[in-house]
């Protein structure tokens, strides 16, 4: 609180005398002069005492302090001031964006192999992504449209823009979770399939051929035996396995699978189930 | 000069509108509303001082800039157009995180695959050595394994050591 033997930086720059119930008093003190000035010299001192009496005085720093933020971005670039600010963050924002796509579309091929989800490349997201990989293309990257006499439209254009930067951060918000359970759900069947290969090997092993492709549908019913304890299935449970994953539909009647094997493969089979099963106690 | 004719800030400004006026090629008469902004925030007389000190072809620029800054102030008198600046702060820290987090993951993967391809390199290398090896040394390789022919004891470490990683 300023007393009339100290002024405050606005009153000093004012060279008025500061009463007790100064304005500006509480947010500019006296050392820190270049504050007001900047203040002062970008939108005035009547105008910064209007907006500051229309708020309460809880707000009023937060408000002092942008307005500081904001009249030294005019006078560091007198032309853009906050603005070429906001662009730049933007332009910042697209490319670390651009970058997080990338990577998970790296981190999607570890978990499935080749295969990539087809949303990935769905056409709303995609173009503008590509779009933004040429810097030269910058309209969509500031804010506002450079049109001279057309001021109206440049600040449509800078609305448009706001009002697409946030539809776009929201689409790629939603996008990413999709990944997210895109991605989960291929490591799951990436596993499965590993699982599989795993169990006709200790099929080959145990009997010495190899079982046909539709003996190694049975193995995802012995993986979830495994990894869900409460199911209360059989190694083989045939016929009631249930299928989590949308995109092995083959596996659900595995015991129906088993009933239309050639002859000699399918008397073979019968026995070797016990072996299964054992090998699988064992293992 | 007639009132019709008068650019929104003179007529704002109740003031005959020369022909050199500053502000006239950018506050049309047909946007009186884009002027009210600006002169509320910036106030006039600032405006036109600092047009005043950049070129011509940079003016329009600025002033749209302005005005965006001016709209923003207006809507959000607390932190007007500083808000969006710390918003997008706040989301480029979030997915630079989050990019620190995915390359993580990346590289990862990427030791686990060559883990696994230095363990395949190592089993084959086994198995070809197990080929050049004396007889007596096979055949006791056998008895540990007995109706085993060499093949499926080959396919078994192989399937062993490639699944061990997987889990």
């Amino acid at each position: 609180m300023s007393s009339s033997n100290s002024p405050c930086a606005a009153c000093k720059l004012q060279r008025r005398k500061c009463t007790q119930d100064c304005v500006f008093a509480p947010y500019f003190p006296a050392d820190q002069p270049q504050k007001f000035a900047n203040v002062h010299n970008v939108f005035g001192a009547s105008n910064v005492a209007k907006i500051l009496n229309e708020l309460n005085p809880v707000q009023r720093e937060d408000a002092v302090n942008s307005l500081a933020y904001e009249a030294e971005a005019r006078l560091s670039d007198p032309v853009y001031g906050c603005v070429g600010i906001i662009s730049i963050l933007q332009y910042k924002l697209k490319q670390i964006q651009i970058s997080l796509y990338n990577a998970k579309q790296e981190l999607a091929r570890f978990s499935s192999g080749q295969a990539i989800h087809p949303t990935l490349y769905s056409p709303g997201f995609i173009p503008k992504l590509q779009h933004l990989d040429n810097p030269s293309s910058s309209s969509s990257v500031l804010p506002y449209i450079p049109t001279g006499a057309d001021t109206h439209g440049g600040q449509l254009a800078i609305r448009e823009t706001q009002r697409q930067l946030h539809q776009q951060q929201q689409q790629q918000q939603h996008m990413l979770q999709m990944q997210q359970q895109i991605f989960e759900e291929q490591k799951m069947v990436a596993a499965v399939a590993a699982r599989e290969q795993q169990e006709r090997e200790f099929v080959r092993f145990n009997t010495g051929f190899d079982p046909p492709a539709n003996l190694g549908s049975i193995n995802p019913n012995v993986y979830n035996q495994r990894n869900d304890a409460a199911a209360g299935m059989s190694p083989l449970a045939l016929g009631t396995f249930e299928n989590p994953y949308l995109i092995q539909t083959q596996v659900a009647e595995p015991q129906h699978h088993l009933q239309p094997q050639p002859p000699q493969q399918g008397q073979q089979s019968q026995p070797q189930q016990p072996k299964l099963e054992s090998k699988e106690g064992r293992s | 000069m007639s009132n019709s004719t008068r650019c929104a800030a003179c007529k704002s400004l109740r003031r005959r509108c020369s022909k050199d006026c500053v502000l006239a090629p950018y506050f049309p008469p047909t946007n009186p509303q884009r002027f009210a902004c600006v002169h509320k925030i910036f106030g006039a007389s600032n405006t036109t001082k600092m047009l005043e000190q950049l070129p011509l072809h940079l003016r329009a620029v600025a002033v749209d800039c302005m005005s965006f800054e001016a709209s923003s102030r207006v809507e959000d008198p607390v932190y007007g157009s500083v808000r969006i600046i710390s918003q997008l702060q706040e989301q480029i820290i979030e997915a630079q995180s989050e990019l620190v987090k995915t390359k993580g993951e990346i590289a990862f993967h990427n030791a686990q695959q060559q883990q696994q391809m230095q363990q395949l390199q190592m089993i084959h290398a086994i198995a070809q050595e197990g080929e050049d090896q004396p007889s007596w040394l096979s055949s006791s390789q056998q008895d540990l394994f007995p109706n085993i022919n060499q093949q499926q004891l080959e396919d078994y470490n192989y399937s062993n050591t490639f699944c061990g990683f997987e889990f």
